[in-house]
C-alpha cells in the first residue's frame, strides 16, 4: 500500500513534469520551425526582391550578359539551387526565359501575379518575384531554394529539444524519487506507528525521528493526537472500572431485589391462596349458615309438630289409662296426631329435601370431582342453595337451559362459577335496585358450550372493566368485598375447565359474561344431542 | 500606366527585333534607329527619381540637334503624349543657332532631359553650359563623340546599343539613379 502510494507520487511527479516539459518544448520547437521557416522564406522573398529590381534594367535594356551577372551573385547562397529570369511579352502575356542560374532554367511551378508568390514543397522553397518597373510587371523571377539546411536547423533542435528533455526527464527523475521519498518517509513512520498502536493498544507509542517543516509539524500533530487518545484511554479504562464494579454491584443489588422480589411473590401467592381459600370457606360458611337458616323453620315446626304429637300420645295414654278415653275424643285425638304427623312429615321431608340440594352443592363446591349431571337442574339447586340471600329480595333468576342438557364435568366449579356470579350481582349490580332479573343461558354445538349470564344491574364501572379478571378488583372494598370473585371465577373458567370467559359490552344496562367451553371438557350427554 | 508600359514593352521588343538583325549597324534604316534612340531614351528616363513637386508641369524632352534631322520627327511621335512621374512629355528641338537664343528662354531653362545627337562644342553650342542644372539629366546619342557634359552615352557595340556612364559628370547630376540602369551600364 505504501510503495503504491510512493510509486502513485513518483509517477505523478513524473506525469507532471514530463506533460510541463512537452507543454514547453512541442510550442517551442514548433515556434522554432515556424520562425525558420517564416525567416528563409522573407530572407529568400527579400533577396529575390532586390535581384528582380537589379534586374529590371536588363530586361529592358536588353541586358541578358547583365542579368546573368545579378544572377550569378546568389553563388554566395548555397541553398538557392536555381534561379530564372522571365521577360513578360505584355502583348501575348507570355514568359520567355531571359536568364537562369544553376540547375539550368526551370517552368514555373504556378501562375505568378504581381505581388509575387512563394511555395513549399517537400525539400523546395519555390519564390517568385516580379520585375516590376513602374509598379507593372515585366519579367518574373524564380528560384528555387533547398531546405536541407532549414530542414538541420529543425534537427538539430529537435535533437536538441530531446536531450534537454532527456536531461530534465533524468532529472525529473531523480527529483520525484527524491521528493516522493522524502515526503513519503514520514508517512511510513506514522504508518508503523499507526499500525503498531492498532495491534498493541499501546497508546504511548510515538514517532521518534524528527522532519522539517509541514510533514513535522504532521509528526508532531499526530504524536500530540496520541498524547491525548492515550489520556482518553486511561480514563476510559478508569470509567470502564468503575462501571464495571458498579455493574457489579448493580447486579448484586438486582439478585438482592429479585430474591426479595421472588420472596414478596411467592408470599403475596401464598397469600393469596389463603385468601382464595378463605373466601371459598367463607362462601362455604355463608352457604352452611343459609342452610342452617333454612333447614331451621321445617325442622323447626317438625319438632313443634312432634312435640305436639308427644302431648297428644301422652293425653291419649293418660286418657286410656283412667279409662277416660272415649271414642270421640279417640277419634279427635287420631285426627290430630295424623295432622301432626302430615305436619311433621311435610317439613320434614322438605328439610331433607333441602339438606339434600345443600349437600350436593356443598359437597360438590368442596369436592372437585368429575361427574355426570343435569346443568339446568344443577343451576336452579345452585339458585335454591342461594334462596336465603334471593328471598330477602324481589329479584328473579331465570334459568334458561335445555331440560336435557347432560354434562360429565366438575359440577363444583359451575356451582362456584354461578354462585359468584350471583352473589356479584346481588351485592354490587343490584345495589340500590329492587327488581332486578339474572337470566342464565346456556347453548350447546357440537364443539362448544356456551353460558351467557346476565344482569341488568348498575354493569361495572369502565375503571374496572378491563382489570375485572385481576385479583383484589373489587368496588367494594369498605363493604368487605375481597377482590378475588371474579379472579377466581377466572382461574376455575380457564385452568378448570379449559375455556374461557369474557364481559361482553352488548348490553345498554348491567353485565353480560360469555363462558365458552369446549366439549372436550364438559362431555355432553344431552338427549338432546 | 498600363499604356506607358506597353509602349516601353513595345519598344523593348523593337529594339530587340531590330538589333537582333545580323549587319544591322551598316544597314540600319534611318527611321528605325531614330525609333529605337526615342525607346532608349524614354526607358532611361524611368530609372531615374523624379521630383515630384513639379507633376503639374510638363516634362520636357530637349532635343539638342540640326534641323533636318529625323530624329525630332520620331521622338514626337513616340514620345509626346507619354507621361513620366505622371508629368505629360513634351519634346522640344533646340538646333545650334536657336541654341544662342534659347539660352534665355523658358523652354531651354525647364528641359529635364538633354539629348545629344552631336558633340555640343564642336557643333559651337557655347550655351551648354545653361543646361548644367544638377536636375537636368544629359544623353549622348549614339555616333554623337563622347563629351563632358553627358551623364549617359548611347554606344553602338557589335548591333547592339550599349550604355555607358560618365563617372566624371556623374557628380553633377544629383537625382538619384536606379541600381539597376547603373548595373547595366558601362563606365566610361
Amino acid at each position: 500500500m505504501t510503495g503504491s502510494l510512493s510509486r502513485k507520487v513518483f509517477l505523478s511527479l513524473l506525469a507532471v513534469a514530463s506533460l510541463a516539459m512537452l507543454l514547453v518544448l512541442v510550442p517551442l520547437n514548433w515556434n522554432i520551425y515556424s520562425s525558420h521557416t517564416q525567416q528563409l522564406e522573407t530572407a529568400v522573398q527579400s533577396q529575390g526582391r532586390i535581384l528582380a529590381d537589379m534586374s529590371t534594367a536588363t530586361i529592358l535594356f536588353d541586358q541578358p550578359q547583365s542579368a546573368e551577372t545579378i544572377l550569378a551573385s546568389l553563388r554566395e547562397s548555397s541553398d538557392i539551387v536555381s534561379a530564372t529570369l522571365f521577360r513578360l511579352d505584355s502583348d501575348t502575356a507570355e514568359l520567355t526565359v531571359f536568364a537562369s542560374y544553376g540547375d539550368g532554367a526551370q517552368a514555373l511551378p504556378f501562375t505568378p501575379d504581381a505581388q509575387g508568390k512563394s511555395l513549399f514543397t517537400d525539400n523546395m522553397l519555390h519564390i517568385v518575384s516580379p520585375v516590376l518597373i513602374q509598379q507593372s510587371p515585366v519579367g518574373y523571377l524564380y528560384m528555387q531554394v533547398k531546405l536541407d539546411r532549414l530542414q538541420q536547423q529543425i534537427t538539430r533542435g529537435l535533437a536538441l529539444a530531446a536531450f534537454a528533455f532527456a536531461v530534465a526527464l533524468l532529472v525529473t527523475l531523480w527529483l520525484a524519487h527524491r521528493l516522493s521519498h522524502r515526503l513519503l518517509r514520514p508517512v511510513h513512520e506514522l504508518i508503523a506507528v499507526t499500525s503498531a498502536v492498532a495491534q498493541t493498544k499501546d497508546y504511548s507509542r510515538r514517532v521518534l525521528q524528527t522532519f522539517e517543516a509541514e510533514t513535522g509539524e504532521l509528526v508532531a500533530s499526530f504524536n500530540a493526537m496520541l498524547h491525548v487518545i492515550e489520556n482518553y484511554d486511561t480514563e476510559r479504562k478508569e470509567k470502564e472500572a468503575q462501571i464495571e464494579q458498579l455493574n457489579r454491584d448493580l447486579e448484586q443489588r438486582v439478585e438482592q431485589r429479585t430474591k426479595q422480589l421472588s420472596d414478596s411473590v411467592q408470599h403475596l401467592k401464598d397469600t393469596q391462596l389463603k385468601l382464595v381459600e378463605q373466601e371459598k370457606m367463607a362462601s362455604l360458611g355463608s352457604l352452611v349458615a343459609g342452610v342452617a337458616h333454612e333447614i331451621n323453620t321445617p325442622v323447626g315446626v317438625a319438632m313443634t309438630a312432634v312435640t305436639h304429637l308427644n302431648y297428644l300420645t301422652e293425653e291419649l295414654k293418660t286418657a286410656f289409662a283412667k279409662g277416660s278415653l272415649t271414642k270421640s275424643a279417640m277419634e279427635r285425638t287420631l285426627a290430630d296426631l295424623q295432622e301432626t304427623t302430615i305436619i311433621t312429615l311435610r317439613n320434614l321431608e322438605r328439610a331433607a329435601e333441602q339438606v339434600r340440594s345443600f349437600k350436593m352443592v356443598a359437597v360438590d363446591q368442596s369436592n372437585e370431582e368429575l361427574r355426570q349431571f343435569n346443568l339446568k337442574e344443577y343451576i336452579e339447586n345452585v339458585v335454591i342453595s342461594l334462596r336465603p340471600q334471593l328471598k330477602r329480595t324481589t329479584h328473579q333468576v331465570v334459568v334458561d337451559v335445555p331440560e336435557h342438557l347432560q354434562l360429565n364435568s366438575y359440577p363444583g366449579v359451575y356451582s362456584q362459577i354461578f354462585t359468584n356470579l350471583i352473589m356479584n350481582s346481588l351485592i354490587h349490580g343490584f345495589a340500590n335496585i329492587d327488581h332486578g332479573t339474572i337470566t342464565i343461558q346456556a347453548m350447546a354445538d357440537e364443539e362448544h358450550l356456551q353460558l351467557n349470564y346476565y344482569d341488568n344491574g348498575r354493569g361495572i364501572a369502565a375503571a374496572v372493566k378491563g382489570k375485572i379478571f385481576e385479583p383484589f378488583v373489587t368496588t367494594n372494598r369498605q363493604q368487605g368485598g375481597s377482590g378475588l370473585g371474579t379472579y377466581i371465577l377466572y382461574n376455575l373458567v380457564t385452568q378448570v375447565l379449559k375455556g374461557r370467559i369474557d364481559l361482553v359490552d352488548d348490553v345498554q344496562q348491567g353485565v353480560h359474561f360469555a363462558i365458552l367451553l369446549p366439549f372436550a371438557q364438559v362431555a355432553v350427554t344431552s338427549d338432546s344431542h | 500606366m498600363y499604356v506607358l508600359t506597353r509602349l516601353a514593352s513595345a519598344l523593348s521588343l523593337l529594339m530587340c527585333a531590330v538589333l537582333s538583325l545580323p549587319g544591322y549597324a551598316n544597314n540600319i534604316d534611318e527611321q528605325r534607329f531614330a525609333k529605337l534612340q526615342a525607346a532608349y531614351v524614354y526607358n532611361i528616363v524611368k530609372f531615374v527619381q523624379w521630383p515630384t513637386e513639379n507633376n503639374n508641369t510638363a516634362f520636357n524632352i530637349c532635343l539638342l540637334a540640326d534641323q533636318k534631322t529625323p530624329l525630332f520627327t520620331y521622338f514626337l511621335k513616340g514620345l509626346q503624349q507619354q507621361k513620366v512621374s505622371g508629368r505629360a512629355v513634351q519634346v522640344h528641338l533646340i538646333n545650334g543657332a536657336e541654341a544662342e537664343d534659347a539660352a534665355h528662354s523658358t523652354i531651354v531653362s525647364n528641359c529635364q532631359l538633354l539629348y545629344f545627337t552631336r558633340e555640343p562644342q564642336s557643333a559651337g553650342w557655347p550655351i551648354i553650359a545653361a543646361f548644367s542644372d544638377q536636375h537636368v539629366l544629359r544623353i549622348a546619342a549614339p555616333g554623337a563623340a563622347p563629351n563632358r557634359y553627358s551623364l549617359i552615352d548611347l554606344v553602338l557595340e557589335d548591333s547592339r546599343i550599349s550604355l555607358y556612364l560618365n563617372a566624371q559628370a556623374l557628380p553633377d547630376f544629383t537625382l538619384p539613379l536606379s541600381p539597376s540602369l547603373l548595373n547595366i551600364t558601362k563606365r566610361r
